[in-house]
Formats: structure tokens, C-alpha cells, sequence
């Protein structure tokens, strides 16, 4: 049986050699121990001896070529005996001949099970406890005088007890990438339980996207798909509308909520920027007349845009009234499908967690949604004296296949002087 | 603020002088306080006292049994010199107490004599004089436990400190307490010619242990001639004729020449001193961590005072650790695999889990091997006994060993070596044995929890 011929581990952190200049010819004999090729490390040159007394069979790799460690490189037997076409390494063929094949052939084979014990010398028992435990014989630093992996080699790579090695190999944890607390490094039971929590993924748990989560996600992606947003951020100071608000509030049982106020100012700055209240339908873009406000409304599981008809139409009363009255009834499932169609423009409402700012996504078929944010105070320097203001963000996203940057600026500059400007709210 | 010791332990038991050698062995200046003689219970009131007592049963039992080997000798004429038997259990202890002496000297361990008390976290006092220290390692051991019943403050009524220097042996001797105490003074008492009740409120002996030892030691002992009656409770301790009378609920009473009261041992914190409302203390115990400390930081505590394992061998592991971390140190005291042994005739031991404990907590397979069918045994006229080994059955990692019959309390160290070294069973039923040996058993029980045990008929 003719010998195979490798190139050799040199050294510990040798990965692969390159190929010098071999020193006979296909064809030629040699003795055992003779040089029979040169090779060339990071660190050395050295001379290949040969492993057995022959002929030169064949030879996988020329002159220059670069050759990953282990690799077989050429057959040294009886001329007329078989030999494999291709060289090999791990069982895996790598493309003979070419000098860079084998380079990129090098993750493939680490890819392969680490168990797989071809082509790499090793000693039977070496093998047998290299596959019990898991270990890549490849990354064994072997020992044997013919360069052969021996099983005190593998054991030495092991170093854990009889139990962990049993725990790793049933859990698939490699016991090379456990870090041992036994003496010298030994790999212990807990060692390998610790290792293995740490690596097992985290238990993920699946539940069906239905009912109105499915809805909300494939409006969300046609909004998002269809349009091309932009979202412009502004800084209200309300402080006076906070006062108004308490002034309002003093006698009444049921409050004004700071979102009903935003929605009368919303519904008036409107009635001035009618002409922004626009929808795309195929190549023609809708006007609308009404102001119809959706306002978006979180439930358990999902999120509803229920739909103020005419706000332009309603007192601050009514509308406070009809927005409890919807938002109370989303929440219970009792909405009519007329109630949450027909918006003309949205509003969505995160101030009450304190969001400095977002980017809503339109609520198709509108064409803006405007983002209520947070309060919070700040220092104002007001005629020498510092002040403590409070000020509201406002987030409007807007559809900018028919509206610019500038109409919908307006429009939250027009908010802006509104809730600055309270009182005219409620003229 | 220096100070004039590195450490300074008080008690000098297995826990103390161990503590204080280790210590000077890692170069601290170390202080050992000891009020009586260093070696603690261990040596002069417990393990090593009922041990030499034991030897001498077994002596008694083999010169009775002796014509069974064909050795013919009058044994009528056997006579038990009780004040010989305490002069040689003397000499051994002073042996050993010597020896500890001795070791502590080598080390340059100071050895004061007196009872020492915390005066503060870094100040000791003993016969009036302070001492300072950076850190403290308390190791003031255990006393025999006493409850709180009428009678117990009879004058016949004894601990196991008492009974191991009565120099007549009674007549009669009821044993309180059927525990690992109870246990082995019962059986050295039976053997030198009492008449022994062992009177237990628990339904087995030796209750900590797994039941098949329990049920194997009651065996043994009544086979001596001790009465085990057990599920009973003493209520109260009457005199009649100056010798107790063990009065048992139900109306039973037990009369006898002496009592051993052996209900369990508590922990002795004289030494806590003024520190004793700083110190936590739970159920009279001392809380420290695996490292063996207090929750000041420069007090350790290690041994019977801190109530972790109430054994002599777990007390040298607590003291070693307590000294390394008393001088910067960060190793903890793993106590999961300390063996248990319980010197009858024949003897028992166990290390790890009960069989109720591992079934408890997962699938288990139960190894067991007869002592009546291992060479050894048979030839040396011991046939009782097991060895039962408990694996895990996914790995077979071995979780207990239980093991009755001669020399079990040697052949316990492989078993806790096997477990200490996470060696499986699988591994453990291919180590080669010498034969003829009672170890041979241990490799046997092994095979047998995979069901391929050699020497056993094949099972059905």
C-alpha cells in the first residue's frame, strides 16, 4: 500500500507551508529518510524527509504552491499502485494541482465534523478517544516519532473528567472551548453545565400573528413601502395652554384632557390648511373637504385609528366627549367599521410617555399624522429673569409624493401659534 | 494599628489546629487558644476514645467466636478490666494529642492554655491578658446536646464525655439517642457485658443515613443482644434506687445502671464573647459562606461551630480553607462529597445521597452487591453487609455510596474519590480490583447499576 506523504505540523501555530521545491521528480525512487522536498514555514525552510522507501507516485501540489498543514501532498509506494486523484485533508478533497485551491479549502475542512478522523496520522486509540470526546485531531499537537497523533496526545487536549467528557459529549458542548476549574485546568461537570447554559440558545416561543396584529402589520408595511415620509419636529411652549387647562378643569367633574385640546387646535388649524387634506388614488390625487381626525388608540394586542367626523364642526365639549366615547369603545371592540374609516388626518398620541420624539407612519389614506410627544420643563431667559417653560414636542410625518417641505411646516407652525396662543382656540 | 498576631484561632480541634498550622505553614504569625488539651472532641472525647473502644469489642466478639475457626479457649474465663480498657484509650489519646502538640511547635504556632473570648473584632482575651490579631478563626467546637427533660440532671445520666472514663462497666446501659453516638458506644458497651437498650423517637437508626444501612446496623446490634426500640420518646427520667429510670410515652419504662443521652451535638460559642450579638447566628449555629466567614469581614469560623458538617474530617478541610482566606485568600470549602462512617460491628459508611434523596431528584440506577458473595468477606467470617452504589442513570455519574460490612469505613475512600473525581460508573465497573478484596464489592455494585454485574445471578 503506498505511504502518503503530508505536510507536516511543524510547530504549534503552523496553519499551512509552502511548497519550496520538491527535490525529485515523479517517477524518481527514494529511500526512507531521504530529503524529498523542500518547505518553507513563517518561521523556517525545511527539508521533507521521506516516510517510506519507494517511488514517487504522484505529487498533488507543484513548486510555490501553498498547502494547508496535515494536507496530503504526494503517495511514495510501488509504481502501478492506486492512488487517490486529488489530494485530501480531513476526507475532504481539495482541487489538485492548483496552488490556491488548497488555501480555500482550509474552512471548508473545519467546517466538516470535528470528529472526523481521515487522513490525519493518528494511532487507533487516538482516533477512538478523539471521536468519543469530541476532539479535532487536526488540533491535537501529536507526539509519535512519525509525526502520528497518539492517544496521550488527545487526552492531554481533553483534561476533563470521565462525568463532564460524558455531559459534553451528550450535550454537544466542545470540551476544547471549556474553560476547566479543576486541577491544571481539568474540565469539571459544573464546568461543562456552566459552558452549556451559556451556549444553548434561549428558548424563543412562537404565537401566530392574527386577527388585528395581522392588520396593523400589513397596513404598516403598505404605509411605510408606499410612502416616502419625512417627519419634522417643533417645540411648543404650552405653558400657557397648561394654565388654561387648569382654569377650564376648576369647576368641572369630567376634566379636558390635554389631548382633547390638541385636538380642537388640530381640527382649527385645519379649517386654514384645508388644501393639505389630500389623498393619492392611482394617477389622481383626492381633495378632501372634511375634517375627519383619526386618532390612534392602543389596545392589548394592537392599535385602532377610530375617526372624529367633522372635528371642525365640534366645541372643545363635543369633541372631548366624542373622543372618550370612542377611545372607550375601541378598547372594549364595540366600534362600528364607520367609526375608523374615513380619516382625512391622524393624530397619534405618546406624551404621556414622556417621548421627546417619533416618527409616526401615515394613516393610510391620509396624507400627515401628527406625533404628540412629551412635556417636559425647561429654562427660558424671559426679560432678564430665568423661567421655567414647559414644552410639548410635535412630530408630523407627512406623504412627500404630494406635499413638500413647506405647506406642512406651516401647518405645525400654525399648531404651534394656536397652543402658544390658547385662547384663540376657543374662538 | 499593627497587630501582634496574623491569625489567632481559638480551639484547638480538628478544625483549629488544623487552621493554625495551615496558617503558619503560609507564613502567619499565628496564635492558638485551647482550654483543655489540643485536639478537641475528636481526639480526647470522641472519634479516636470510641474508636480504641471499638477495636477492643471486636477483640471480645473474635476471642467468643473463636471456636467457629477452630480455636479452642475457655471464654468463661474472659474478664473485662474496664479501668485497662480506659488506661489504653488514654494512651492512645495522650499519643495523639502529643503529636498534635508537637506539630503545632514545628509550625511556631503559640499555643496558649486557657478559655479565650472576643473582647472585639481584632482583640482576644484569655487569663486576662489581650491579644490582638488582623484576622480571627473561631473553632470552639461542640458540646453534647442536652434536653430540657425532668431528670436529666440524674447523676447516672451521661454524655459521651462522661461514659468514655466510667471505669466499672454497668450492668445496664440505656442509650438516648440511636445516632452514630448512640450507635457505637452501644456497641462497644454490648460487647464488654452490659445489657444495652438503645431507646430512638425517630423509626429507624441512624436516621441521617440511608434506610438499607439503618435497617442492616439494627440488625447487627440486636444480634449482639442490644434492644432497639424505636418511635419512642423519653418524657421524663424517674430514679428508683438512686438508677434511672427512662420513662417512655406509651408507659414503657427502661430501667438502668447508667443513661447515655446522645440526642446530637450543639455548637459551643463561649468564645464569641462580646461579640456575641455581632456575630450572626442562626438556629445556635454560626452562618459563614463557602469561605468559611463570618459577616465580619476578619472572622472565620470553621468546624462544629458553624454547624456545616458536624464531622472531624470536614472540620480539617473548613480549618485549612478558614487560614488561607484569614490571609487574603479566596478557596472555598466544598462539602458535598464528605463521607460518613459509623463504627459498629460491622461497621458502616456513606458519602453522597440516600437512595430517597437521588430518587427525589431524577432517575436513578441502583447498584448493590452482598458482602456474602465477595471471597474476601467470607474468608475473614464477615458476611453481612453491602456495598449499594446510587448512579445517576443519563450518565451514571455516581450520586451516593452506602456501604455495610467489615472495613466499609476504608472502602468508603474510593467511593468518594470516584465522586470527588467525577469518575461514572461506567468508568468505576472496568478499574481492576485486586482479589481478593472487600473493595472488589465497590467495582461489583458499580457493574450492577448497569445491570452487568459479573458475580450476581443474572436478573429476571
Amino acid at each position: 500500500m503506498a505511504t502518503e506523504v503530508i505536510m507536516p505540523k511543524a510547530g504549534m501555530d503552523m496553519q499551512e507551508g509552502v511548497i519550496v521545491k520538491w527535490l525529485i521528480g515523479v517517477g524518481d525512487k527514494i529511500k526512507e529518510g531521504d530529503p524529498l522536498l523542500e518547505i518553507e514555514t513563517d518561521k523556517v525552510t525545511m527539508e521533507v524527509e521521506s516516510p517510506a522507501t519507494g517511488t514517487l507516485l504522484c505529487r498533488y501540489f507543484e513548486d510555490a504552491a501553498v498547502v494547508p498543514v496535515v494536507t496530503t501532498i504526494a503517495y511514495i509506494g510501488e509504481v502501478g499502485e492506486d492512488v487517490p486523484k486529488e489530494a485530501s485533508m480531513f476526507g475532504v478533497p481539495t482541487s489538485g494541482g492548483a496552488a490556491a485551491a488548497p488555501v480555500e479549502a482550509a474552512p471548508v475542512a473545519v467546517a466538516t465534523k470535528s470528529t472526523d478522523t481521515t487522513g490525519i496520522p493518528a494511532t487507533p486509540f487516538a482516533k477512538k478517544l478523539a471521536n468519543e470526546n469530541n476532539v479535532n485531531l487536526a488540533e491535537v499537537a501529536p507526539t509519535g516519532a512519525m509525526g502520528e497523533v497518539r492517544g496521550r496526545d488527545v487526552e492531554n487536549k481533553i483534561n476533563a473528567t470521565p462525568l463532564a467528557a460524558r455531559i459534553a459529549n451528550d450535550q454537544g458542548v466542545n470540551l476544547e472551548t471549556v474553560t476547566g476549574t479543576g486541577h491544571d485546568g481539568k474540565v469539571t461537570k459544573a464546568d461543562v453545565l456552566s459552558a452549556a447554559t451559556v451556549t444553548a440558545p434561549t428558548a424563543e416561543r412562537r404565537t401566530k400573528l392574527s386577527g388585528m396584529r395581522k392588520v396593523v402589520a400589513s397596513r404598516m408595511v403598505q404605509a411605510h413601502t408606499e410612502i416616502p415620509s419625512s417627519t419634522i419636529n417643533i417645540n411648543v411652549n404650552v405653558t400657557k395652554l397648561l394654565a388654561l387647562r387648569k382654569s377650564l378643569n376648576e369647576d368641572r367633574e369630567v376634566k379636558f384632557s390635554i389631548n382633547d385640546l390638541i385636538l380642537k387646535t388640530v381640527a382649527k388649524a385645519l379649517t386654514k390648511h384645508r388644501e393639505l387634506l389630500m389623498s393619492i388614488d392611482g394617477d389622481e390625487i383626492v381633495h378632501h373637504e372634511e375634517i375627519n381626525i383619526g386618532m390612534a388608540v392602543a389596545l392589548d394586542n394592537g392599535l385602532i385609528v377610530p375617526v372624529i367626523k367633522n372635528a371642525d364642526h365640534m366645541g372643545l365639549e363635543t369633541i372631548a366627549q366624542a373622543a372618550k366615547d370612542l377611545a372607550t369603545r375601541a378598547k372594549t371592540g364595540k366600534l362600528e367599521v364607520s367609526e375608523y374609516k374615513g380619516s382625512t388626518f391622524s393624530i397619534s398620541n405618546l406624551g404621556m410617555f414622556g417621548v421627546s420624539s417619533f416618527s409616526p407612519i401615515i394613516n393610510l389614506p391620509d396624507s400627515m399624522i401628527l406625533g404628540i410627544c412629551g412635556i417636559e420643563d425647561v429654562l427660558a431667559l424671559v426679560d432678564g429673569e430665568v423661567v421655567v417653560n414647559k414644552k410639548m414636542g410635535l412630530s408630523l410625518t407627512f406623504d412627500h409624493r404630494i406635499l413638500d417641505g413647506v405647506p406642512p411646516a406651516k401647518l405645525l407652525n400654525t399648531f404651534k401659534n394656536l397652543l402658544e396662543n390658547p385662547m384663540e382656540i376657543l374662538l | 494599628m499593627a497587630y501582634q498576631y496574623d491569625v489567632a484561632v481559638i480551639g484547638g480541634g480538628p478544625a483549629g489546629y488544623v487552621a493554625a498550622i495551615k496558617a503558619a505553614q503560609l507564613g502567619g504569625k499565628v496564635i492558638l487558644f485551647e482550654k483543655d488539651v489540643v485536639g478537641g472532641t475528636c481526639l480526647n472525647r470522641g472519634c479516636i476514645p470510641t474508636k480504641t473502644y471499638i477495636k477492643t469489642a471486636e477483640y471480645i466478639q473474635n476471642i467468643k467466636h473463636s471456636a467457629n475457626r477452630g480455636i479452642k479457649i475457655d471464654v468463661s474465663s474472659m474478664v473485662v478490666e474496664m479501668p485497662r480498657i480506659v488506661e489504653y484509650k488514654n494512651t492512645v489519646v495522650k499519643k495523639l494529642t502529643g503529636g498534635v502538640g508537637a506539630l503545632l511547635r514545628s509550625n511556631a504556632v503559640e499555643v496558649i492554655k486557657g478559655t479565650a473570648v472576643m473582647k472585639s473584632e481584632h482583640e482576644i482575651e484569655a487569663n486576662g491578658t489581650v491579644y490582638t490579631t488582623n484576622s480571627v478563626i473561631l473553632a470552639g467546637g461542640s458540646k453534647a446536646g442536652i434536653i430540657p427533660i425532668e431528670g436529666i440532671d440524674h447523676a447516672k445520666v451521661v454524655t459521651s464525655d462522661g461514659i468514655l472514663e466510667i471505669t466499672e462497666v454497668p450492668k445496664s446501659l440505656a442509650v438516648m439517642g440511636g445516632g452514630v453516638i448512640g450507635c457505637e458506644i452501644a456497641t462497644a458497651f454490648v460487647a464488654f457485658g452490659s445489657k444495652v437498650t438503645i431507646v430512638e423517637l425517630a423509626d429507624r437508626l441512624v436516621p441521617a443515613m440511608d434506610s438499607d444501612v439503618s435497617k442492616a446496623i439494627k440488625k447487627s446490634l440486636e444480634s449482639m443482644g442490644v434492644e432497639v426500640r424505636l418511635g419512642q420518646k423519653v418524657e421524663k427520667i424517674t430514679d428508683n434506687n438512686g438508677n434511672p429510670v427512662l420513662n417512655i410515652s406509651g408507659g414503657a419504662t427502661v430501667e438502668a445502671d447508667c443513661v447515655l443521652l446522645s440526642i446530637g451535638r450543639v455548637s459551643d460559642l463561649e468564645c464569641l464573647g462580646t461579640l456575641k450579638d455581632k456575630i450572626v447566628v442562626e438556629r445556635g449555629k454560626i452562618v459563614v459562606d463557602d469561605e468559611m466567614r463570618t459577616q465580619i469581614p476578619n472572622i472565620f469560623a470553621a468546624g462544629d461551630i458553624n454547624g456545616r458538617c458536624m464531622l472531624a474530617h470536614a472540620a480539617f478541610k473548613m480549618g485549612e480553607v478558614a487560614a488561607e482566606n484569614a490571609l487574603g485568600g479566596n478557596a472555598k470549602a466544598n462539602l458535598s462529597h464528605v463521607p460518613g462512617c459509623l463504627y459498629t460491628m460491622p461497621e458502616a459508611a456513606s458519602v453522597g445521597m440516600t437512595q430517597e434523596e437521588a430518587s427525589a431528584q431524577g432517575e436513578i440506577n441502583v447498584g448493590y452487591f452482598p458482602l456474602g458473595g465477595n471471597g474476601r468477606a467470607l474468608a475473614s467470617g464477615e458476611p453481612e453487609g453491602f456495598v449499594k452504589v446510587i448512579a445517576d442513570k443519563k450518565y451514571g455519574e455516581i450520586l451516593g455510596v452506602h456501604i455495610v460490612g467489615g472495613v466499609a469505613t476504608e472502602m468508603i475512600i474510593e467511593g468518594s474519590v470516584m465522586m470527588d473525581m467525577e469518575i461514572t460508573v461506567h468508568e468505576a465497573a472496568e478499574i481492576i480490583h485486586p482479589h481478593p478484596t472487600y473493595g472488589e464489592a465497590f467495582m461489583e455494585a458499580c457493574a450492577d447499576a448497569l445491570g452487568k454485574c459479573i458475580h450476581l445471578p443474572k436478573k429476571k
